[in-house]
């Protein structure tokens, strides 16, 4: 199976090499939710809830009386694979990845002015189809503005395929988490046997995604707060 | 889960009293149901159903296996319902197990019939492939997004709609391989089999509080319940099944009342469900 | 949800350390860039290393045993890493279920081992669909004094490289019949490791523009994020898990990326000189315990050294039959071949200069060991690669 066809030089999916995925973001998705998004990125689509900050629920999670402490659930939906199957609660992949995805969004939550509070990130995800972890943090930064959560620069994910840097077999892919104002890393993740030169030209592309992800982000929250606007003015 | 002030209480169980609720429905009313079909691509029917602020997804997958040895000529069909935290903070890690297992027990009850598949609402032999050898197997998932009430009508709802929505593959048995060995299977990619979804319920749960019972509950109102009785009726008007929740002890002639009105009431929540599919299929 | 029992430094300790860390001064007198003192044991028995890096204590086991192969990959043994955070090793640590930072650490090290490819899987298949070798390492922290993935990292790879599997010759009618032959009848085999992924973790501070390598307990208490890249001697990266936490430049994690080649090297090195001196002591003691053996040596040198070169290759190219047959082609004199190939081990490392040295370059130069011997077989096997590569990501990513 070719990943780009060689003639006509599109993939699989018919995208061009370094086109990205048609994205989709939408807030305020779940009612009760403080803050809720959902966010789409070709076939794969999240949703995320945050409720907080509100009072620490459990006191012996709590870390220190300076910051607020913030918690994160990653689940799979069990329809959201191709082969249906019964994903256990908690098993070490899903543990991984709410870990990632807490300390990716501690990296730009202003935890400091919210001390002794709780925040709750909750990602609920529909639909796999690569790149969940990528889409879960664009969805809990959408929920998190949609939530009021002050935040010092807004984290978005992508997850750049090797694939069609160069016609390696597998797909290895970097996960970047990318603070776009502050031009930093966060997140990165990958797995794969690289040359230190391949690596940096994926990383850096994966770069490009998250800046282009951030603009995206940038303009569903304007939009948002546009319509939140005309509906104060009735 | 529901933290409300003494005056709230009152307020709602006020209003139910004079049959006019919180949100300004009577108390035979429901809230503003939307349907949307083929939610999820990769399932072979799925639904999102959204009464008020509550919000389902139901799913169903088929996949090929063997039928038991006590029942050779049906089809299997299993029901699992998860609660997303995403729908309340209390669903996280294992919090859901309990709430999510007593759901799915409830819409197993209405829809599967009893051990040998009699009377379960999906006619069980039409998904018979080669007998006692080959059947489809139907996985059907409801997944709780946000929560605000009445979550089992809601995921009743979606799973009728699912269910309506779903195409089942033609298969193609080649005949030379019927005897000992292993049949040879073709499933086609173009031609689906709909089911008959005539005799598929909804279930109406009328939720007491004080002296009267409501239907569609807000999760507020809920937490104001003494007991709440979910009666799952058909399109002929046949009842399927009947759960009681809650602690309190109901007269068995209010039962009776009960299920009278539920039934009354699921004739207009059928023909507004209808409506919606219809409308929602022609939107996809 | 395990770190709220962590030790936490008061204000003053904080600012200290991080004070002393803007003049490049770390606590314990490093420069920020080196590792703290690594010192790698082995047991009595093969396959199992204790690591201490520092104040850190790990201590890595491998073993084997026969199992069926996963259906999607039936020519292929399987390597799992299993990880045991004792309390005593940190009050942090509960006992019972693992915590979020045991699982992190070993899903790095795994990711590390199996995604580069660095043990070969397929010399562990027996019979293709029915018996494959499963070797599990089991990683016991005995003492955090901080960076355990790196120190985890290294337990692993020096248990794997001492470890060896019994060998096994497959026969009877079917050709399915498997003997497992005891390791005194016959020597057991080590693992055809191509590569050492090498585990370096950099901790931040500031604001992502101070780091330092090899952060200890107290470091790590204060530090705003860590990145742990695995890579080789060769430079390839294999693995990199930033799991959030304090931004970095991307030029940084450039820079982080060479020093940690160059680390890499160094533990590398550090690693194969300890292994090789763990398997010529131990081959030594072979022979003192069959003193008869040592009088072959002068006779029979150039067969053993023959046999020796023989099984080497055999090794290899057992990996794309995997049917076993060319192992089955020389039983006959087991009896005899005994005393011989208890010899040969000797005889290989009682010189350990070339010995060392072959050790190092096939380590060093796996990307022509890639490229050129097992090159057809890879050929073939990749499009299966590609779609279960794409499976994989389907679900897991």
């Amino acid at each position: 199976m070719e990943y780009v066809n060689p003639l006509t030089g599109f993939r699989v999916d018919g995208r061009r090499p370094n086109e990205m995925r048609q994205l989709k973001g939408e807030v305020g998705v779940v009612a009760r939710a403080d803050g809720s998004a959902l966010f789409e990125m070709g076939n794969t689509r999240v949703i995320a809830a945050v409720y907080g900050p509100r009072e620490v629920q459990n006191k012996g999670q709590q870390v220190n009386s300076k910051d607020a402490l913030v918690r994160c659930e990653y689940r799979m939906a069990d329809f959201s694979t191709g082969d249906r199957r019964r994903k256990p609660k908690g098993d070490r992949r899903s543990t991984e990845i709410s870990l990632v995805i807490r300390q990716t969004m501690e990296a730009s939550i202003l935890t400091h002015l919210m001390p002794r509070s709780q925040i709750d990130i909750f990602v609920q995800v529909l639909q796999a189809d690569g790149g969940t972890r990528a889409a879960c943090i664009n969805a809990a930064t959408l929920a998190l503005a949609d939530a009021g959560i002050p935040m010092r620069d807004i984290v978005t994910s992508c997850s750049a395929d090797l694939n069609y840097i160069e016609d390696s077999a597998g797909g290895p892919d970097v996960t970047v988490g990318f603070l776009t104002k502050m031009d930093k890393v966060t997140l990165l993740q990958m797995d794969a046997k690289l040359p230190m030169d391949t690596f940096e030209t994926v990383m850096d592309l994966a770069i490009e995604g998250c800046k282009a992800i951030a603009n995206y982000i940038r303009e569903v929250l304007l939009e948002n707060t546009r319509r939140l606007e005309c509906q104060r003015d009735h | 889960m529901v933290g409300l002030s003494e005056g709230e209480k009152h307020f709602i169980r006020g209003g139910i009293a004079q049959d006019l609720r919180t949100d300004g429905r009577r108390r035979l009313q429901f809230r503003a149901i939307s349907v949307e079909t083929g939610v999820i691509p990769q399932a072979n029917g799925s639904a999102r159903v959204r009464l008020g602020a509550t919000e389902v997804i139901a799913t169903v997958k088929a996949e090929l296996g063997k039928p038991s040895i006590l029942h050779p000529d049906k089809g299997k069909v299993s029901i699992f319902v998860d609660c997303s935290p995403t729908a309340a903070p209390m669903f996280e890690g294992r919090g859901s197990e309990e709430f999510s297992a007593e759901l799915c027990v409830a819409l197993q009850r209405c829809l599967l019939g009893g051990k040998s598949g009699a009377g379960a609402a999906i006619d069980l032999s039409s998904l018979i492939v080669v007998d006692g050898k080959v059947c489809w197997d139907l996985y059907i998932d409801g997944l709780v997004v946000s929560s605000d009430g009445n979550l089992l009508d809601a995921l009743a709802a979606a799973i009728k709609v699912a269910l309506s929505d779903t195409g089942i593959p033609k298969v193609n048995v080649s005949l030379s391989a019927t005897t000992d060995e292993e049949p040879e299977v073709n499933v086609s990619d173009e031609e689906f089999l709909q089911f008959d979804t005539s005799s598929v319920p909804v279930i109406v749960t009328l939720t007491k509080v004080g002296k009267h019972y409501i239907v569609d509950a807000t999760s507020e109102e809920e937490s104001q319940m003494s007991s709440a009785v979910s009666v799952s009726v058909n399109r002929h008007g046949q009842i399927r099944g009947l759960t009681k929740r809650g602690g309190a002890g109901l007269d068995p002639s209010v039962i009776f009342d009960m299920i009278s009105v539920a039934k009354h009431v699921s004739r207009q929540f059928i023909s507004v469900l209808d409506s919606e599919t219809l409308a929602a299929e022609a939107a996809e | 949800m395990d770190h709220h029992q962590r030790w936490h430094p008061t204000v003053n300790e904080r600012e200290f350390i991080e004070r002393a860390l803007q003049s490049d001064l770390r606590v314990d007198g490093r420069r920020p860039f080196d590792f703290r003192r690594l010192k790698i044991l082995f047991g009595r028995e093969d396959g199992s290393a204790e690591v201490q890096l520092g104040d850190t204590r790990v201590m890595g086991y491998a073993t084997a045993q026969l199992v069926q192969p996963y259906k999607d990959r039936p020519n292929e043994g399987t390597l799992a890493i299993f990880t045991e955070f004792s309390p005593m090793a940190d009050p942090a640590f509960e006992p019972g279920r693992p915590g979020e930072s045991a699982i992190e650490l070993g899903r790095v090290v795994d990711r590390g081992l199996r995604e580069s490819r660095a043990v070969d899987m397929e010399s562990l298949c027996v019979v293709a669909g029915k018996h494959v070798w499963s070797v599990r390492v089991d990683l016991h922290i005995l003492d955090n004094g901080g960076n355990l993935i790196d120190a985890a990292n290294i337990a692993a790879l020096a248990a794997l490289s001492t470890f060896r599997r019994p060998e096994c010759t497959v026969g009877g009618e079917d050709g399915q019949q498997v003997t497992v032959h005891d390791p005194e009848v016959r020597d057991p085999l080590p693992l055809t490791i191509h590569h050492l992924p090498i585990a370096v973790t950099f901790a931040y501070f500031g604001e992502g523009n101070i780091m330092v390598i090899d952060p200890t307990y107290k470091e790590e208490a204060v530090m705003g994020g860590r990145m742990t890249a695995t890579i080789n001697s060769n430079g390839d990266v294999c693995s990199i898990q930033k799991a959030g936490g304090e931004g970095v430049m991307s030029s940084v994690i450039m820079q982080c990326l060479r020093i940690a080649s160059v680390k890499a090297a160094d533990i590398t090195s550090k690693i194969k000189n300890e292994v090789n001196s763990y398997t010529s002591a131990k081959a030594l003691q072979k022979v003192k315990r069959l003193p008869a053996s040592a009088l072959k040596k002068d006779n029979a040198p150039d067969v053993a050294m023959k046999e020796s070169s023989d099984g080497a290759l055999e090794t290899q190219s057992t990996k794309p039959s995997s049917d076993g047959q060319q192992i089955n082609k020389e039983p006959p004199s087991v009896v005899e071949d005994n005393k011989q190939e208890d010899v040969e081990p000797m005889l290989s490392e009682c010189n350990p200069e070339p010995q060392s040295e072959s050790r190092l370059t096939a380590g060093g130069s796996d990307e022509t060991q890639e490229a050129i011997s097992p090159k057809s077989l890879k050929d073939a096997v990749k499009p299966k690669h590609k779609i279960k590569k794409k499976q994989h990501s389907k679900i897991n990513v």
